[in-house]
């Protein structure tokens, strides 16, 4: 058994994960920022990245997630969707080479995806709540 | 920069060169379909179409497309797409097909035209081509060319949508629009500016009240549902009346949970708080209505609390919604087909275009503009009226019996009524039934069973579709394939833009597109008048012409702009302004010039002048007897995300997002019958029972069931007694025929009962082998024109 001591100079370091080197580290130029305030799940993103990436029914490169709907604890009726990159995504690595958006976010009927630098998304994702940013892995 | 447009790379050319790919800038406006014409880029190679990007240039879409034609290259080269014409090679329903030419087929048509003819003669003494009746779907590029075909090639005036019960989608609400104002309108959300949202005259509503409709899965006539999520991001406030819990309806402002059938009672009690405490438009009001004293004390029948109990919300919310509806400027209404689908559906509609006028929103920046079709080329359903003499168009199945379509308010026959002249043979029994891609017994038929029993009476029917479907194979005898929408040529005039329908890919086989069809059956069965046109582009430029009415140049010249706004339906105020009416005054197309509140026609006609409260036909409190056996309110036809009625059932990613009838029960109920999420359930009423796959659906009205529609199964197999499943899990099994209000408009599709119990393995059966193998005598009739 670990003293107390032991177990919580663990903790610290866990705790302290910020100072993480990941493995996988590497820098990231671009990302897809998502407002998910306004996404209603209207599937274009997933089968426009099916469709780019040519990819059966069965198999996603973006999928629409879901919350609710749920009547929560404060009384407000809540219902909230965010498409989550999977592992089968290149940011579409050769549309954006050529100058074109990544197709989901083309085609996003909401317009609730954005893509463009880290820097400049990060800056956007300060502007408001319910925006999440996801790095790309375009290699 | 954050989602940069590349112009180098999205032009605005109608056609340009980029590595191997042609890519040509069009619309989309089927199919399979829907009710948009969204720009798309086509990218071909070798004339096959290999991707299909949103149009960034055009400002209707901006880009941004619905899975319809983002999976558009899976459509175009699915193995189940007719290739060639066919000819039925056994008995029908057998699907036993022989493959002919085109050239056979027409002999096949014009030897059963003849017969038809010379059976409308002999038993019946009338002249002839009235024996065709052809049926169209609903709002897609198909609209106008079965009516051409119709009345330009065999002559005949019966046209009628594919046994959609009377007329329940967009009709009630746009008779409703021409006979108060003489103009349609719509939510006002840009749409009719090139530069959308920077257009200098265009305000944002401050609240929109999104009503009977789910806008972001049915894109309704001519709306981008969507659209509401630019305004929501604007801040835009919402109002939703809906008995389910939509995604608008989470994020809204004020839900209306009403109960289904109940609008109009609704509407009357939002002018009972209106009028009652004075937020109503006056210097409009006095200005530019009829009749407006006669509403003041027809409200007064509806207090909130009378009104709270007949719809099932709260008095509260009804006072809080039209308050904060009456006290916006602007303030609009984005409306949807289950206004359509109740019999008091004429009613509903007249109740919420009082609101619009009163308070003041007609016609102005963001609130609901009159609209015409671009450039008044304006050849929809009516088309080809003109070749129809008056001796013909008295031969008419049923318009008769309802003065609206005696009075030439639409083109349509009514379907009901057409039903009723197949089973009895009064005042004649159709012979031939022209199907322009329309698919009736899986989708918008009521009471679909005894339409298939009818149906199986009819001597001929010829079906013109992209697939075999339920439909071709119970009934046809020629089946003819149709070019799909990047495969043909056409245009679109429905509101704004005028756009082109660029052919963008190499034809499929032997398809043809619908305007070809025209002009194929035009040049066989009426050459004096086709054999002007020596294309298919000739013909065309001659529809967007109009006959001087419309543009003044050619197709080619369209296909090159791509896209042509039309400055009038830019324009606010036009009643103000005299571009209304045809003496150039100001005021609008009524008799009396006014926005009629009080309708002097519906006086004439007989029907209550001002709007009126009328229970559903089957309901809690008109038939309470029925009611305790069958204790759920059963409503059909919500839209899915991506589908289009039953088109898109053979495709693998479609189906993976919708693998099948997914009905929506409520917590309570599941709890009730022991259903957990996936079980099979059936719906029961006294018509019939379909099965479809439970969703436990969070906040929907606890004792409603929400069926879908359009479900059949080209996996399954085609020839009868199977049918492709079509009756199994089919919603219609339970609705009716011959059921509406007065006014022959609005048919009870989304407020009617049924019980609900689950499958199981005692009960489980093919309600489609039943149906298919049953004896075809007798019909259960039904009539009630509603109070």
């Amino acid at each position: 058994m670990p003293t107390a001591e032991e177990m919580n100079r663990g903790f610290d370091a866990v705790r302290f994960w910020a100072d993480f080197k990941d493995h996988n580290a590497k820098p990231v130029e671009n990302g897809l920022l998502i407002d998910y305030e306004y996404c209603t799940n209207c599937h274009s993103c997933e089968v426009a990245c099916q469709m780019h990436l040519k990819l059966d029914p069965e198999n996603w490169g973006i999928k629409v997630l879901e919350y609710g709907p749920i009547k929560n604890a404060k009384g407000d009726w809540e219902w909230t969707y965010i498409p989550m990159p999977t592992d089968m995504c290149d940011g579409c690595a050769d549309r954006t080479k050529e100058g074109r958006l990544p197709n989901c976010v083309h085609h996003c009927q909401a317009g609730v995806m954005f893509y463009g630098s880290m820097e400049e998304l990060a800056k956007k994702a300060a502007e408001k709540p319910k925006m999440v940013l996801f790095s790309l892995d375009q290699d | 920069m954050i989602n940069e447009l590349n112009q180098d790379l999205y032009k605005t050319d109608w056609r340009w060169y980029e590595d191997g790919y042609e890519v040509t800038r069009t619309s989309v406006w089927t199919g399979p379909g829907c009710h948009n014409g969204c720009g798309v880029l086509a990218y071909a190679k070798d004339g096959k179409l290999e991707r299909v990007e949103g149009d960034p240039n055009f400002a209707y879409n901006q880009g941004r497309l619905c899975l319809r034609c983002i999976n558009m290259v899976e459509q175009i080269y699915n193995h189940d797409r007719l290739k060639w014409p066919l000819l039925l090679d056994g008995e029908k329903g057998s699907n036993k097909w022989k493959r002919v030419t085109w050239d056979e087929a027409l002999d096949f048509i014009e030897e059963a035209f003849q017969d038809c003819c010379d059976i409308i003669r002999n038993e019946y003494g009338g002249i002839g081509p009235e024996g065709v009746v052809a049926l169209s779907g609903t709002g897609r590029n198909a609209m106008w060319q079965g009516a051409m075909v119709l009345r330009t090639a065999f002559g005949s005036p019966n046209m009628s949508f594919g046994f959609l019960s009377a007329d329940s989608c967009y009709q009630p609400r746009m008779t409703a629009n021409l006979l108060q104002e003489g103009d349609c309108w719509i939510l006002d959300n840009a749409q009719l500016h090139p530069d959308r949202y920077n257009n200098e005259e265009w305000v944002k509503p401050e609240v929109v009240i999104v009503w009977a409709n789910q806008p972001l899965a049915s894109n309704p006539d001519g709306f981008v549902g969507h659209w509401l999520i630019d305004l929501m991001r604007m801040g835009t406030k919402f109002i939703v009346v809906d008995p389910a819990l939509t995604w608008l309806a989470s994020k809204a402002d004020i839900w209306l949970q009403i109960r289904p059938g109940t609008d109009c009672a609704l509407a009357l009690g939002f002018l009972n708080v209106i009028i009652n405490e004075d937020l109503y438009d006056h210097e409009w009001t006095e200005t530019w209505t009829y009749g407006f004293d006669s509403l003041v004390e027809r409200v007064q029948e509806y207090p909130t609390d009378k009104v709270a109990e007949i719809c099932w919300v709260e008095e509260q919310l009804i006072i809080d919604a039209a308050r904060m509806y009456a006290k916006a400027k602007p303030a609009g209404i984005q409306w949807g087909l289950a206004i359509d689908m109740q019999i008091a559906a004429m009613e509903a509609s007249n109740a919420i275009d009082d609101m619009v006028a009163i308070c003041g929103n007609l016609d102005v920046p963001g609130g609901n503009v009159l609209v015409r079709y671009a450039y008044n080329s304006s050849k929809k359903y009516g088309a080809g009226l003109e070749f129809i003499s008056p001796e013909m168009l008295d031969r008419r199945i049923g318009t008769q019996q309802s003065p609206i379509h005696k009075a030439g308010y639409t083109p349509f026959i009514p379907p009901d009524l057409l039903l009723e002249a197949m089973e009895t043979g009064v005042p004649y029994r159709p012979q031939l039934i022209w199907v322009e891609q329309t698919n009736p017994i899986a989708n918008m038929a009521g009471d679909a069973p005894r339409v298939y029993k009818a149906w199986k009476k009819v001597k001929y029917t010829i079906v013109a579709d992209y697939y075999l479907t339920p439909t071709a194979v119970a009934f046809a005898d020629c089946v003819l394939p149709m070019a799909m929408s990047i495969e043909r040529n056409s245009y679109r005039s429905w509101w704004q833009p005028l756009r082109t329908i660029t052919a963008a890919a190499g034809r499929y086989y032997e398809c043809k597109s619908d305007e070809e069809l025209v002009v194929t059956m035009g040049k066989r069965f009426n050459p004096e008048f086709y054999d002007q046109f020596e294309t298919t582009e000739d013909f065309l430029t001659w529809m967007i012409q109009d006959e001087g009415n419309g543009v003044d140049y050619t197709f080619k010249d369209l296909k090159e702009k791509v896209y042509d706004w039309w400055d009038w339906n830019e324009t606010y105020r036009k009643y103000e302004k005299g571009l209304l009416r045809e003496d150039g005054n100001p005021g609008f197309v009524t008799a009396t010039g006014l926005f009629e509140i009080y309708s002097p026609l519906f006086d004439v006609w007989g029907f209550d002048p001002l709007p009126h409260h009328m229970e559903p036909y089957e309901s809690p409190y008109r038939t309470p007897e029925l009611y305790k056996e069958y204790p759920l309110i059963y409503t059909s036809g919500h839209r899915h995300i991506g589908l289009f009625h039953s088109e898109h059932r053979q495709l693998p990613h479609m189906r993976q997002i919708h693998p099948t009838a997914i009905a929506d029960i409520s917590p309570e109920l599941a709890e009730e019958l022991d259903v957990r999420e996936g079980d099979w359930v059936w719906f029961e009423n006294p018509r019939g029972k379909c099965k479809q796959q439970a969703h436990i659906a969070p906040g929907l009205m606890p004792n409603l069931v929400r069926a879908r529609h359009g479900w059949w199964f080209p996996e399954q197999e085609a020839a009868e007694p199977h049918l492709y499943g079509v009756f199994d899990c089919n919603a219609n099994n339970l609705t009716t025929m011959g059921v509406y209000g007065p006014t022959h408009y609005g048919a009870p599709y989304k407020s009617t009962l049924c019980k609900c119990y689950k499958v199981t393995p005692e009960n489980d059966h093919s309600e489609t082998e039943l149906i298919t193998t049953q004896a075809l005598t007798g019909y259960h009739f039904t009539r009630f024109e509603g109070v």
